[in-house]
C-alpha cells in the first residue's frame, strides 16, 4: 500500500495530539490508583457520613473509535459501595460532548469485592448488546474501571449469575480478567494495530 | 483544431455510469477534463443526490459566480445566460425560467453545493460518476473551442461531430501543452510494464476502479504515430495484450485535451500491490503477482460461512424491530446457496438454523474441516448516528482476504467505508485459515437497518461476498 506511510504518520500525529491534550486535564487518581485510593476499603469501621471520592470511568467517542477517560465524584454510603458506584459510573454519558456510554442499558445486578476479586454480575437486555467493536471497548472500559483500585486483583464478570464464554458473542470473556489485561496506555489498541500493519 | 469528442466513448468504457449512490473506498474527488479540481471541496452524497461544489466548476468553464454576503442567493453567469440559485430551495431560475433541481442547494463552510445533474444539464457538461472512487468526472465538450485561444490548425484526431477523421491526411501534431510524448508501452512478459516517452513526465497518483488500475499522465500526449494509427483504425484507445493470468491487458489513450492527458489502464484479474519507478524516458510499473495460482479444475476449496450469534444470543437489536441473528443467518444462507453453485467450492455453515454455537466451537469446526476460508457475518450496533461497514481480521494471513471482502461489502451496501480493522474476536483469532468478521452495517442506524433487512440488499451483499471469495481464491488460492 503506497499510501500507508502517510496514513501512519497522520495517525501518529493524531495520537500525539491526543496525548498532549491529556496533560492539560486536572490530575487524575493515578494509574491504577495510588494515594487517592478510596479510604473506605481500608478502614475497619464504616465512615459515619458519606465521603466523596473521585473515580475514573470510560466512555467512547461519537465514531466508537476508542475509549475516553473521564472522572466523576461519588459518595459511597458504606465502604464496599465505592466499587458499585464506580461501575455504575460507566453509564454516564454526555452526548453533546461526544461522550457515549458503552454500558448505558446494562443492569449491574451485583458488584462485590472479595479477596481481591471484584465480581460484577450483569444482565444484558437486548438494547445493551453492541456490535463486535462495541463489546470489545465495553469490556476494556469495565476492566479499566475495576483496576483503578489497587486492591482489585481480578475482575469476574457474570451474566445473570453464570460464567459465560462471551458477553455479546464476539470477544472471549476470561474468568477472571486479571489485572494487567489492559496496559496503562489508553491508546494501546490503536498503537498496536498500527504496529502490526504490514 | 483538436476535437476529442470521440474520446467520450472511452470515458464511458472506463467509468461505470452509476446513479447517485455512494460506495467509496477512496476520498471522493472532482475532476474536470481529467484533472483534479476543488481539492478542499469533495463531491458528497446527500439523500441519494450527488452534490458538487458549483463555484469551482462554473469558474473553470468561464462563468462568474456571485454571492452577496447576507443573502441566500447565488448568481452564476457567463454574459449569455444567468442562473440564480437560492439556498435550501430545490428550484433555480435559469434566464428567469424556473427549473427543478431535484435537491436543494446548500452552503457548507463557505462552499455552495448543487446537484450534479443540474451542473451537467445547465452548464452543458458531460457528467460521469465513478462508483468506486466516489468521484465525479466532468468533461467540457467546449474546452477545445477555437474561442479559447488554442488556434493552431486542424490536425486533430476527431472531428466536430464526433466522427474520427478518415486516414490519409497529414500526421497529427503533438499538442502544444504536452511536455511528454508517449512513444510505446512494453511488457516484459512477467510483472513489469514500461511506458517509454520523450520529455518530462509527472504522472498523477494512480487510482483503482474495481480491479483496474488507472494512471493519468497530465501534460502528455501520444506520439503522432500512435495517434495516426488510432485514427486509421477509428479506435479511441490502443491496447497491449499481456495475457498473463494476473494482467490481461494494458490500454492507453489520449484521454483529454484540457490539459493534454494520457490515460493508461491496467486490466488486472485482482487488485494487487505495485511499485512505480520513474526514470529518464521510462516509467515502470511493477506488479507483485507474476502469475496467479495455477488453476486446477480438480481443486475444491472449503469455505466456512459463520452466521454470528443465534438461539439465546440474539446479537444486537435493530431499530426495525428485528434481531441481528436473523440478518446474519439470512445472508449466510444466501452466500451458502450461491457458493454451492460453484464446482470448485464446497461451502459449510457453522449454523443453519436459529441455535447458539459457542465461539470456540465455531472456530474448531472450521479447523477440523481444514477449511480454506472462514467468513463470519455480523451486523453492528452503537448510536443512531454511526453508519457504515467494517471488516475485522486478526492474523496477518487474513489481511488480504479482509481487504478484498471489505471492498465488495462497501460496494454491496453503498454505506460509508469504516475500514478494515484488527481485533481479537474469538472466531477470527482461533481459526487456522484466513478468517474475517464482516460488520455489514449499524442496526442502530435507521438507514443502515432498513437496508440490511431489505431482501434485495441481502441478495446483493451475498453476491458481493461470493464475488470477493472468488476473487480472493483466484488471486491467492486456498490455505
Amino acid at each position: 500500500m503506497r499510501k500507508m506511510s502517510g496514513l501512519t504518520a497522520l495517525l501518529v500525529a493524531m495520537l500525539l495530539i491526543a496525548s498532549c491534550g491529556k496533560g492539560t486535564e486536572p490530575a487524575l487518581p493515578g494509574n491504577g490508583a495510588d494515594t487517592n485510593t478510596p479510604a473506605a476499603g481500608q478502614n475497619d469501621e464504616p465512615e459515619t457520613k458519606p465521603e466523596s471520592v473521585t473515580v475514573k470511568y470510560y466512555v467512547s467517542d461519537e465514531e466508537m473509535n476508542s475509549l475516553i477517560e473521564k472522572q466523576t465524584t461519588i459518595e459511597p454510603a458504606e465502604p464496599g459501595e465505592v466499587y458499585r458506584l464506580a461501575i455504575e459510573a460507566l453509564k454516564q454519558e454526555d452526548e453533546a460532548a461526544g461522550e457515549f456510554s458503552l454500558w448505558k442499558n446494562a443492569i449491574f445486578r451485583q458488584v462485590e469485592l472479595d479477596g481481591g476479586v471484584l465480581t460484577v454480575d450483569i444482565s444484558l437486555p437486548g438494547e445493551a448488546r453492541l456490535g463486535s467493536m462495541g463489546e470489545s471497548l465495553a469490556l476494556e472500559a469495565i476492566a479499566r474501571s475495576a483496576f483503578q483500585f489497587d486492591e482489585v486483583e481480578a475482575l469476574e464478570i457474570l451474566v445473570d449469575g453464570e460464567q459465560v464464554e462471551s458477553l455479546m458473542g464476539h470477544e472471549e470473556l476470561l474468568h477472571p480478567i486479571e489485572r494487567g489485561a489492559y496496559p496503562d496506555d489508553l491508546n494501546f489498541r490503536t498503537a498496536q494495530a498500527m504496529q502490526d500493519e504490514p | 483544431m483538436k476535437r476529442i469528442v470521440a474520446l467520450l466513448s472511452l470515458l464511458f468504457a472506463l467509468i461505470a455510469l452509476y446513479p447517485a449512490e455512494s460506495h467509496a473506498a477512496e476520498p471522493p474527488s472532482l475532476y474536470m477534463n481529467g484533472e483534479r479540481i476543488a481539492e478542499g471541496a469533495s463531491p458528497r452524497v446527500v439523500n441519494n443526490f450527488t452534490m458538487v461544489p458549483i463555484r469551482v466548476i462554473a469558474e473553470d468553464i468561464g462563468y462568474t459566480v456571485d454571492w452577496t454576503a447576507g443573502t441566500d442567493q447565488v448568481r452564476i453567469s457567463n454574459g449569455g445566460s444567468l442562473i440564480e440559485l437560492t439556498f435550501d430551495k430545490d428550484t433555480a431560475l435559469v434566464d428567469g425560467r424556473e427549473l427543478k433541481l431535484g435537491a436543494a442547494a446548500f452552503v457548507d463552510k463557505g462552499v455552495t453545493y448543487v446537484p450534479l445533474r443540474f451542473v451537467g444539464e445547465q452548464l452543458g457538461l458531460q457528467v460521469y460518476w465513478d462508483s468506486y472512487s466516489k468521484s465525479v468526472f466532468l468533461y467540457n465538450p467546449q474546452s477545445a473551442n477555437p474561442d479559447e485561444g488554442d488556434a493552431d490548425g486542424d490536425e486533430g484526431i476527431g472531428t466536430e461531430d464526433g466522427e474520427v477523421k478518415e486516414p490519409g491526411g497529414e500526421m497529427p501534431a503533438v499538442p502544444e501543452d504536452a511536455l511528454a510524448v508517449v512513444k510505446e508501452i512494453q511488457f516484459d512478459g512477467a510483472r513489469r510494464v514500461t511506458v517509454l516517452f520523450e520529455g518530462s513526465m509527472t504522472p498523477n497518483e494512480p487510482f483503482w476502479s474495481g480491479t483496474k488500475l488507472v494512471i493519468d499522465m497530465p501534460y502528455a500526449s501520444l506520439s503522432p504515430e500512435i495517434m495516426a494509427d488510432l485514427a486509421a483504425r477509428k479506435a479511441s484507445q490502443a491496447e497491449l495484450i499481456t495475457d498473463t493470468r494476473a494482467l490481461e491487458r494494458v490500454r492507453y489513450s489520449y484521454y483529454s485535451s484540457h490539459p493534454s492527458t494520457v490515460r493508461v489502464v491496467f486490466d488486472l484479474k485482482v487488485r494487487q500491490d505495485y511499485e512505480i519507478t520513474l526514470e529518464e524516458g521510462a516509467l515502470h510499473v511493477d506488479f507483485v503477482l507474476e502469475e496467479l495460482p495455477a488453476a486446477d479444475p480438480n481443486k475444491k476449496y472449503k469455505v466456512v460461512i459463520d452466521a454470528g450469534h443465534g438461539g439465546e444470543d440474539p446479537g444486537a437489536p435493530s431499530v426495525t424491530g428485528d434481531w441481528e441473528k436473523t440478518f446474519n443467518l439470512a445472508v449466510a444462507r444466501k452466500v451458502y446457496k450461491l457458493l454451492e453453485q460453484d464446482s470448485q467450492i464446497t461451502p459449510y455453515m457453522t449454523r443453519s438454523d436459529d441455535t447458539y454455537i459457542g465461539l470456540y466451537e465455531r472456530a474448531g469446526y472450521a479447523n477440523d474441516l481444514g477449511a480454506d476460508l472462514f467468513i463470519s457475518i455480523h451486523a453492528n450496533r452503537y448510536t443512531s448516528s454511526v453508519s457504515g461497514v467494517e471488516t475485522y481480521y486478526n492474523r496477518a494471513e487474513s489481511l488480504k482476504l479482509a481487504e478484498v471482502l471489505h471492498r465488495h461489502l462497501v460496494k454491496a451496501t453503498g454505506l460509508p467505508d469504516r475500514n478494515v480493522r484488527k481485533a481479537s474476536f474469538v472466531v477470527i483469532r482461533e481459526t487456522k485459515m484466513p478468517a474475517v468478521l464482516l460488520e455489514c452495517g449499524y442496526l442502530s442506524n435507521e438507514k443502515d437497518a432498513k437496508l440490511l433487512f431489505t431482501e434485495s440488499v441481502q441478495d446483493r451483499i451475498a453476491e458481493e461476498i461470493v464475488a470477493g471469495i472468488k476473487e480472493y481464491l483466484t488471486a491467492y488460492g486456498g490455505k
